[in-house]
Order: C-alpha cells, then sequence, then structure tokens
C-alpha cells in the first residue's frame, strides 16, 4: 500500500530521519514507535506531502507521490490526524462534518446558486457520526467550545469520514482522559475488525500491543527494529530506546 | 442644500460600504491580511474612466472595471501564494505602493497628477443619471447587490472553506482542500468588487487623480472593517455609515477648515484604538485571529 524508500531529511543541522526504508501493508494495523524526537511525526508530514525530503521516495499504490501537493495526497486517499489537533476554531462541528464529505464545496459559482440548509439526511448522518464518537454535542457547537478530548475525537471522526484507503493517527490517545481513551481505543478495535489500512503513532506500549499487527521502532531517525509487536516490544535495543539514558 | 450634501455623504458611505464589504472577504473570510486593497479600488476607477473616455459603453466599463482589478488580484495573489501574516501584509503594501506609482508615471494612460477630468455620468441601457439623488439609488442598487452576492458566497459551503483557510490552512490541505486556489480565489473575489467601487466613485466624482489612492486611505477603509468586526458584512455596512459620518460632525463645529483634514484622520486613529482596546472583535465580529 505504502512504501518508504531512503527518506532523509534534515532540519538545519537536525538530522530527522536518516535514510528509512519501510512497507505498509493493506489491511493491516502498522504502529510506529519511538522516543520523543524520534522522527514519527516528522515521517508522518513527508508521507502526507507537508515536508518535502531531502532524499528518498514515497509510493503510495505504486505511484510515486513524493512531490505531490498535501491536497492531491489527501484525495488519493491518504487521510491523516495531527499530533496537535488541527480544526478550523470559528466553525461549528457541522461546518467541519461537510468538510470532509466530498469536494463539492471547491465549486464557487455553485455555492453561491445552491439551497443554503444542509438537507436534514446529511443532518441525520452527522448526528450518527457524534452519537459513534461519543461527541455530546449538536452539530451547531462552534470549536472554540470544545474540550480537548472532544476536539481529539472530532479529528478522528473526520479522518474517518473522509473518503480514505489508508487512516494515518498521530497520537489518537495522548493526552485525553482514561474514559475517552478507552473509547477511542474501542473504536480502534472495530476497525482492524474492518480491514482498514492504519499506520499509527503512540507510546502506549500496551496499546500498540492490543491494536497493531506491525510494529515499526523508530530511534533518532532510524529503524532500529520492526516485525510482530510481542517481538519487536521485547527487543533490547527497543527498550533501551525507550527506556534507557 | 442641506440635502444634496446628505446626499453626498450618502454616496460616499455606499461606496465605502462596498469597499470594506469586498476587503473582508480577503481580511476578515479569508484571513489574507491584504493593504494594498485601495489599489483594486484605483484600478477600478482608472479602468472605467479610461474606457468611457474612449467611448466603451458605461454599463461594459462598470464590468470592466471589476474584472480588471480582479485580474490584478490574481496577479497579487499569485506573487504573495507562499507568504502569510506580517511578510504578506508587507507585500500588498508594497503592491499598493507600485499601482499607485504607475498611476503617478504613466502620464500617457492616466495623465499622472494632473488626473482624469470630466468623466461622464452613467448612463444604462438608455437611463441617464445625472442628480446626485439618482446616483445614490442607482450606488445602492448595485450595492445591495453586491452585498447579496458576497452574504450568498460567505454562508454557502464554500465560504467555510474560505474561513477554514482563515483558521488553519494546513488543517484544510489535509481535508484536500486546494487552499491556493482559495486564496487566489478570494483574492479576486476581494478585488472585483473593489473595483466597481472604483467605477461608481470614478462617474460620481468625475474627476480622479492618483491622490485619491494613495495608501493612507487604507486606513479608513480598514478601520471600517475592524470596527464592524472581522468577518460581519452587517458590522462593516454598519460602521461604513458611523466612520463615514462621524467626521462630518467636524463641519458644524467653529475649527479652521485646514484643521479639518488632520482631525478627520486622529478620529480613525482614536477609534481604531479605542475598539482594540475595550472591543476587538469589533461591533458585530464573532471571531478570533491567533
Ligand atoms: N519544522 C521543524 N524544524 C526544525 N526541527 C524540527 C522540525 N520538525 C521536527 N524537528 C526536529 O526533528 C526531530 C524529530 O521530530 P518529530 O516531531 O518527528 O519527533 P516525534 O518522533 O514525532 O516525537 P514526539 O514523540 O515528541 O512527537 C526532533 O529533533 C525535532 O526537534
Ligand atoms: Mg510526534
Amino acid at each position: 500500500m505504502l512504501e518508504i524508500q531512503g527518506i532523509k531529511k534534515s532540519f538545519g543541522g537536525v538530522e530527522a530521519i536518516k535514510g528509512s526504508n519501510f512497507i505498509i501493508e493493506k489491511n493491516k494495523i502498522t504502529a510506529l514507535i519511538g522516543p520523543n524526537g524520534a522522527g514519527k511525526t516528522t515521517l508522518f508530514d513527508i508521507i502526507a506531502g507537508f515536508t518535502r525530503p531531502d532524499e528518498g521516495r514515497v509510493l503510495y499504490e505504486g505511484e510515486d507521490i513524493t512531490d505531490k501537493e498535501p491536497h492531491i495526497i489527501a484525495n488519493l486517499g491518504i487521510s491523516r490526524t495531527f499530533q496537535q489537533v488541527r480544526l478550523f476554531k470559528n466553525l461549528t462541528i457541522g461546518d467541519h462534518l461537510s468538510m470532509v464529505e466530498n469536494n463539492g464545496d471547491m465549486n464557487l459559482i455553485k455555492n453561491i446558486f445552491r439551497k443554503k440548509k444542509v438537507k436534514r439526511v446529511k443532518q441525520e448522518t452527522y448526528e450518527q457520526v457524534l452519537e459513534d464518537f461519543g461527541i455530546k454535542q449538536t452539530l451547531e457547537t462552534h470549536i472554540n467550545d470544545l474540550s480537548f478530548g472532544q476536539r481529539k475525537l472530532l479529528q478522528i471522526a473526520m479522518a474517518l469520514q473522509k473518503p480514505h484507503k489508508l487512516l494515518m493517527l498521530d497520537e489518537p490517545v495522548a493526552g485525553v482522559n482514561k474514559v475517552i481513551q478507552t473509547e477511542i481505543e474501542n473504536l480502534l478495535l472495530k476497525l482492524k475488525e474492518k480491514n482498514e489500512t492504519i499506520l499509527l503513532i503512540d507510546h502506549d506500549i500496551e496499546l500498540v500491543h492490543r491494536l497493531a499487527d506491525h510494529v515499526i521502532a523508530l530511534d533518532a531517525g532510524i529503524v532500529i527494529c520492526e516485525g510482530a509487536p510481542n517481538e519487536v516490544l521485547k527487543n533490547p535495543k527497543v527498550l533501551e530506546a525507550y527506556l534507557g539514558e | 442644500m442641506l440635502s444634496a450634501y446628505l446626499i453626498h455623504i450618502a454616496i460616499i458611505i455606499v461606496i465605502y460600504a462596498i469597499l470594506a464589504v469586498s476587503l473582508n472577504v480577503a481580511v476578515g473570510y479569508t484571513g489574507l491580511l491584504n493593504l494594498g486593497h485601495i489599489a483594486f479600488f484605483g484600478i477600478g476607477a482608472y479602468a472605467s474612466a479610461i474606457l468611457t473616455k474612449n467611448d466603451v459603453p458605461y454599463t461594459l466599463a462598470l464590468c470592466a472595471s471589476g474584472i480588471m482589478a480582479s485580474l490584478f488580484g490574481w496577479l497579487l495573489a499569485k506573487i504573495t501564494a507562499k507568504l502569510k501574516g506580517d511578510y504578506l501584509a508587507l507585500a500588498t503594501l508594497g503592491f499598493g505602493f507600485v499601482v499607485y506609482a504607475v498611476m503617478l508615471n504613466w502620464t500617457k494612460l492616466t495623465r499622472g497628477p494632473l488626473g482624469i477630468p470630466g468623466i461622464q455620468k452613467p448612463n444604462i441601457f438608455g437611463w441617464q443619471i445625472t442628480g446626485a439623488g439618482s446616483y445614490l439609488i442607482f450606488a445602492s442598487v448595485i450595492a445591495l447587490f453586491i452585498v447579496l452576492i458576497i452574504y450568498r458566497i460567505v454562508h454557502s459551503r464554500y465560504g467555510k472553506l474560505l474561513e477554514a483557510v482563515r483558521d488553519d490552512a494546513i488543517g484544510a490541505q489535509a481535508l484536500g482542500k486546494n487552499i491556493y486556489h482559495l486564496k487566489v480565489q478570494s483574492m479576486m473575489i476581494s478585488a472585483f468588487f473593489a473595483g466597481i467601487a472604483g467605477s461608481l466613485y470614478a462617474h460620481y466624482i468625475s474627476y480622479i487623480d492618483p491622490s485619491t489612492f494613495f495608501l493612507s486611505d487604507i486606513i479608513i477603509i480598514f478601520t471600517i472593517v475592524i470596527v464592524g468586526g472581522l468577518a460581519s458584512l452587517r458590522g462593516s455596512i454598519i460602521a461604513a455609515i458611523i466612520i463615514i459620518a462621524l467626521p462630518e460632525l467636524l463641519r458644524f463645529i467653529d475649527i479652521p477648515s485646514s484643521m479639518i483634514g488632520p482631525m478627520r484622520q486622529m478620529i480613525y486613529a482614536v477609534i481604531l484604538i479605542l475598539i482594540l482596546m475595550f472591543r476587538p472583535r469589533g461591533i458585530f465580529g464573532r471571531i478570533d485571529l491567533d
């Protein structure tokens, strides 16, 4: 599904990624783990087109997407969340859900003449999404009025609602309380049953153990180990990277 | 006499309301800090004046003024595509300077500082507008139409996308939205209507020269947008009335006429500071910026 070939990236003097290679398989959950600053988010940004690598290629379904713009990559079916939640703070939940549905909103002329009211059917679909994700708010609620956890949930909901083939989640459970954490985990387990292709970044070893089919351990910009969860999570190099120093 | 004066003020208010509402599309809704809006106003005014001087029918010239300004909006947006915040503001200010310098120095086309006198009154398919009263009606109808179109735009799904670009452009890209297209289109829409305002101004005053379109006047338009509130059309319209009418009260106070100009600038500055201190969202503003 996705192939990372010899990716290198430096920021000024900092070598964030030092030549990474790996493959993300279809219908599997792949976890990307590693200590703070290992380069996990940088890899996400490179895959999604937000950061240009200095060297290397990213292949998605055999197509080279390395130099494509982020919106093009998103429309090819790579749906992502951000470690630092990115929502539109002056807009409502309904506005957000309507945006991920399709790109009909890009057409200026059509939108000037289109009736404004969201059709009732859509309203019901959106309300269902909120219920499924346990976001106890109305569609008219502004993002500014949501809790941190609710924002995180909404961002995941949007990434899922957006038509996609590959879902990339950057620390979906970080910083939220136990209740929401369990909620998100159950959701991911459901996605696993549905054979979604997911690339997941997380620090919670237990969670990775329960969810992932494949684990890639990154340290200081290098893949130090990859394989089945119980192998990788017992690997001395991985343990040292996480617990060492 | 007094009514003629009031009609004059009303026409100026209508023109500034169009300017503010159109600027709000770029600044308030899309977050493009454009300090060169007045250049679009000038381009529209000159385009319309020059075209009608060359026997182009008024209605065509009116449309052309919008289209011309819009083309420059496209140009400005393309040049500044990768700039944000302060850098964008500076670049647009530079654009305003360049346009002003061209108006001043391309004398073959614009007659430079001499300006263009004797700009004809509008003739719309045979309806000759001569009096100020009918001009007010004409300008108001156009303004109403413009506000209606912009209202439809900003309240549509498309308008929400513009706001998404303002709130978090990277987030919008991650949803598959082409933010460059959106920024360019927003600037073009904004410029188009400023160009129309320019035409309305030129054919009302019947004389234009570069000084009307000097950058200092961007402060008035910006004050209107800020006082009314970012991303509020109603705010821009009401603020246009307040901001244009308020300094007129100076005329009724016994001060030397040479003082009126500077006093007017001071009033704008004071209003702007007071609003920013006590009501940063403006009268009807609903949005927060970083
Ligand atoms: N835009 C940037 N400019 C400069 N340095 C950067 C930038 N982005 C990342 N870095 C650096 O690259 C390295 C990898 O950062 P990255 O965010 O990818 O780590 P991470 O594995 O996601 O860490 P965390 O678990 O803390 O989120 C870090 O040293 C970071 O300081
Ligand atoms: Mg990270």
